[in-house]
């Protein structure tokens, strides 16, 4: 069967937890022929591939959310008039309510349609006109009208996108993914499988708050649009599934249909993290306190707080090392402030690994941390408890669920706590590194938290049941849901 | 015009009947100063060195050769008039200001060509066909190209504001005229057209050079972008395409008359039927003096209306954009009704002291036939060119193009027909052409005011155009790679 993977700006362009499992999850299903959809920035990132793809992925398809109008009718602007249907399509996509995405689809799709003649035409002024009236009669109307030029033009980009055809179309998160998905689902039919690693709209949003490239009063007509893409993910999906059950209510008080969602926990495969190699005699780990943090550089992982901590904690304990293990090229300006933040601070003891193969590292590490803003279900943590290390993590996404246990009475296989609380975070290192007993009892807990509950192979066999209640099976089982499905996953 | 814009709102200020008399007078008289100052010249010329005794075949050529020169120059400088003007103004916005000097030197160089492209073939012709001494060809020639860079030039000063400056420059260049046409006709005893011929000319080149050296004085900074201007041309050929298409219109229907059984014929080379002619002139000058104070107030008050809009525009909430566009319009509609007041006042009262005084000055007798419709004739035609310079304001060149093209195309054909009616109703073809455009042009406003948002808030492009097909979306096939 075909399978089209939809994926925004992970696989295969950037190597992290959701571009892995993208990779583990086509690997694993040899038998079927993937075709793999990617949403990236602009056309500079085309076929920048970070991953060698596997011999079932047959295609890769890209859309830009900034690329240029290509047009063989010349350059000059043409007054599109739209028909009412179409006009009333619009304009319930800017005011939110039943939105026409059907007839949406139907427009953007057409070969000759032009995104300049839509945003800069006057239909689409006088429906803004009409929004503007209904939501922001005291804001500056220029400033108003280019916000919603802004905001819908990567979301214009993705609907004239060339779609594949495929028997099911895998989103892995909702956002322009999922209408990408949705829009393939009712153009060539198929089943559509949603799957959030974290809640995407809540991360847009979280994104939002602290962003400053847009005024206060813009953000939320921002973060309302990617509650309709999201919405509509979820109202198309057959199935929607969330790493854990917190974030499962989160997509059901997102629009998310109750019956729709299953609970699929990431995967470890403990088999690949055996017996690797720890510290030994007159190495470069033997004297130290190894810290470990398998992340990239980027703001999310918040590189600076962990930066900060390991300096006030270093003060405590002198033989602590840290350990950045991960790829530095993703944000090469956030890269080197970090750089400059150790130069700086003049810690000698903060290593920069860039790209590595964890299995070379993580034996010699004597605990790992995670020091992210946001989260979904970080592999990262999961792989250290594997290796029978255990975490210092902050509490976002199911980071607390992963060392604390969510439905087990296992222990606690960490320490969880709040997100840029330098000097907690620091005491946590310092308390690790100096009792060694309990980094080896709560690394005892991880191991068999990890190997019982998020074994990759179950993982992998419930999106097998998954693949097969979409593909295999009548299409009405999944308004119910197959009972055997429900009753291993949940 | 901000300059004397300032004088005249204090003079306008202070509403008196003097103070408009001679607020009008002012306004008039730094505008069209140059333009009365080179008839007036002439005219003073012709009297005080007894023209009247020159014979009749001499003088004819004298005054062909003048209307020729005065007239194409006009067309030539035409062309670029408009775009230059833009071109200056787009540059100072963007503060680019080392692109001025460079876009002066390529324009004398096309104004030069272009006047030579058809001068050149003209005034061989007059030589070998005319039969015309080919130093009196030749100096007429430079007294085009001479007037042509003075046109030329103008565009630039009037860009400046210096129209104090350009006036004294031109009373230098006439003194100039006078001094040498008195050397050359009391003093070395040279005939006397060639002699007011070739005064005219370095008195001509003497203005040219006068505003050339201020023009370099004000723009010293020299970029070497020769070509932008060329650019220009290409994207705004509208542009100059309107323009021209008026100040052709403004002539055609003398052309048409040229044909016509009235005609003269010079030295079987010049054409020209003086009695339209005159009547031209005469009914032009009835009107241009509105028009003028007309201009002064589009600067004054329009203009300030203007930036509201464009603030609220930018800034402003879309209740205030709708209430500054409602009184941007108004203003329009009330200027445009001003100035029809205003001009049909004083066109009368020229009007009829033309008629009283004329005849007594000799100018009797078929002009003064043809002279009543014709004022009126250009009576529309400076309404209807205040419409179009509104309809420049909202960057509407198609409109005005289209204004211009009627104007002109109909008042050549209704002026064909009219050849051969009495006299009285020769003028009909401009009548009826500005009518048109007058039409054309208010109808254009019309539907300017009605798309005015389109045009603010819909203009140009979101995301760059490429022209050619959407290259595929696969970027990978593993049957290629395997």
């Amino acid at each position: 069967m075909r399978i089209c993977i939809i994926a925004e700006g992970s696989y295969p362009y950037v190597v992290g937890g959701v571009s892995n499992w993208v990779h583990n999850l086509i690997c694993h299903f040899p038998e079927h022929e993937f075709v793999l959809f990617s949403i990236v920035a602009n056309r500079s990132f085309s076929a920048q591939f970070k991953y060698e793809l596997p011999s079932n992925l047959l295609e890769a398809y890209e859309v830009y959310l900034n690329d240029s109008e290509w047009s063989t009718k010349g350059k000059k602007n043409r007054r599109l008039r739209l028909t009412n249907d179409e006009s009333a399509a619009i304009r319930s996509l800017l005011f939110g309510t039943d939105i026409m995405w059907r007839e949406l689809f139907d427009i953007f799709q057409k070969p000759s349609f032009s995104i300049n003649d839509l945003l800069m035409g006057e239909d689409f002024l006088e429906i803004t006109k009409d929004f503007y009236n209904a939501e922001g009669q005291n804001l500056v109307f220029s400033d108003f009208l280019w916000t919603i030029r802004s905001i819908y033009l990567p979301l214009c980009q993705t609907m004239k996108c060339e779609l594949p055809k495929a028997d099911l179309y895998h989103c892995v998160a909702t956002g322009y993914a999922g209408v990408v998905g949705s829009m393939a689902k009712e153009i060539h039919g198929g089943k559509l499988l949603v799957s959030e690693h974290g809640i995407y709209t809540r991360e847009r949003e979280e994104e939002l708050i602290k962003a400053t490239w847009v005024e206060s009063v813009f953000k939320d007509i921002w973060i309302q649009q990617f509650r309709k893409m999201s919405k509509l993910a979820y109202q198309y999906a057959d199935i929607v599934t969330a790493l854990y059950p917190y974030a499962a209510e989160l997509q059901v008080d997102l629009g998310c249909p109750e019956e729709k969602v299953i609970v699929t926990p990431n995967g470890v495969n403990a088999d690949r993290l055996l017996n690797l190699p720890g510290k030994t005699s007159g190495d470069e780990f033997e004297s130290y306190i190894n810290i470990g943090a398998i992340v990239r550089l980027v703001p999310v992982k918040d590189i600076k707080t962990l930066i900060s901590a390991f300096k006030f904690a270093k003060e405590q304990e002198p033989r602590l090392k840290l350990w950045i293990m991960g790829p530095i090229d993703e944000d090469p300006e956030y890269a080197q402030e970090c750089f400059d933040m150790v130069m700086d601070l003049q810690l000698e003891e903060v290593v920069f690994t860039g790209m590595i193969d964890i299995r070379d590292y993580l034996g010699k590490m004597d605990y790992t941390i995670l020091t992210s803003i946001s989260e979904g279900q970080p592999l990262a943590v999961l792989e250290s408890f594997a290796v029978r290390k255990p975490v210092i993590a902050t509490n976002v996404g199911n980071c607390s669920g992963l060392i604390v246990g969510d439905n087990d009475d296992y222990g606690s296989a960490g320490i969880v706590l709040p997100a840029m609380a330098v000097s907690k975070i620091a005491n946590a290192m310092v308390e690790l590194a100096k009792n060694r007993a309990l980094r080896e009892k709560m690394g005892e807990i991880g191991y068999r938290r990890a190997t019982v509950l998020y074994n990759l192979e179950n993982t992998m066999q419930k999106y097998t049941e998954i693949y097969d209640s979409l593909l295999g099976r009548d299409a009405k089982k999944t308004d119910g849901k197959d009972e055997e499905l429900n009753s291993a996953t949940k | 015009m901000a300059g004397i814009g300032v004088k005249l709102n204090r003079m306008f200020g202070r509403k008196s009947v003097f103070s408009e008399v001679y607020g009008a007078v002012y306004s008039s008289a730094t505008t069209i100063a140059p333009m009365i100052l080179i008839i007036g010249s002439l005219l003073l010329v012709y009297q005080i060195f007894g023209f009247d005794t020159i014979s009749y075949a001499n003088r004819a050529l004298f005054f062909c050769s003048l209307l020729y020169v005065f007239v194409f120059s006009l067309i030539v400088t035409s062309i670029y008039n408009t775009l230059f003007s833009k071109y200056l103004a787009d540059k100072t916005y963007e503060e680019k200001f080392g692109d001025i000097l460079p876009c002066f030197y390529t324009g004398l160089f096309l104004c030069i060509i272009t006047g030579a492209v058809f001068a050149i073939p003209f005034y061989v012709y007059e030589f070998i066909v005319g039969g015309v001494d080919i130093i009196y060809v030749f100096t007429t020639y430079c007294l085009f190209i001479a007037l042509t860079l003075t046109y030329y030039a103008m565009i630039f000063m009037s860009f400046t504001k210096e129209y104090k400056k350009i006036s004294l420059y031109y009373l230098y260049g006439m003194l100039l005229m006078f001094f040498l046409c008195w050397l050359f006709i009391s003093v070395l005893s040279i005939e006397k057209t060639f002699s007011v011929v070739l005064a005219l000319t370095l008195g001509l080149l003497l203005i040219a050079t006068l505003e050339i050296l201020f023009i370099r004085r004000c723009f010293s900074e020299n970029s070497r972008n020769y070509s932008g201007i060329l650019k220009y041309m290409r994207k705004h050929w509208k542009l100059m395409a309107a323009n021209f298409m008026y100040v052709f219109g403004l002539y055609i229907h003398n052309f048409v008359f040229w044909t016509t059984n009235m005609r003269m014929v010079v030295v079987n080379t010049y054409v020209c039927c003086q009695p339209y002619d005159l009547a031209t002139c005469l009914a032009m000058f009835t009107n241009i003096f509105a028009s003028v104070v007309f201009i002064v107030q589009i600067e004054n008050h329009f203009a300030g209306r203007y930036k509201e809009f464009n603030e609220s525009v930018i800034g402003g909430k879309l209740r205030n954009i709708e209430k500054q566009k409602s009184r941007l319009f108004r203003m329009l509609s009330q200027e445009l009704l001003s100035l029809v007041q205003f001009q049909f006042v004083v066109s009368t009262v020229l009007y009829f002291l033309a008629v009283v005084f004329l005849p007594r000055l000799g100018i009797s007798g078929l002009t003064m036939e043809i002279y009543p419709c014709l004022a009126a004739a250009f009576f529309i035609v400076f309404l209807m060119y205040a419409e179009v310079l509104f309809l420049y304001y909202f960057d509407d060149t198609n409109g005005a193009l289209i204004t211009n093209i009627a104007f002109f195309v109909v008042t050549f054909a209704v002026s064909l027909l009219v050849r051969d009616l009495n006299p009285i109703w020769y003028g009909l073809g401009l009548l009826a052409g500005a009518f048109t455009g007058w039409s054309v042009a208010f109808a254009r406003l019309r539907w300017v005011e009605r798309n005015l948002d389109r045009h603010v808030f819909c203009t140009g492009k979101l995301i760059k155009t490429v022209n050619q097909a959407m290259p595929s979306a696969m970027v990978y096939q593993a049957s290629e790679d395997a």
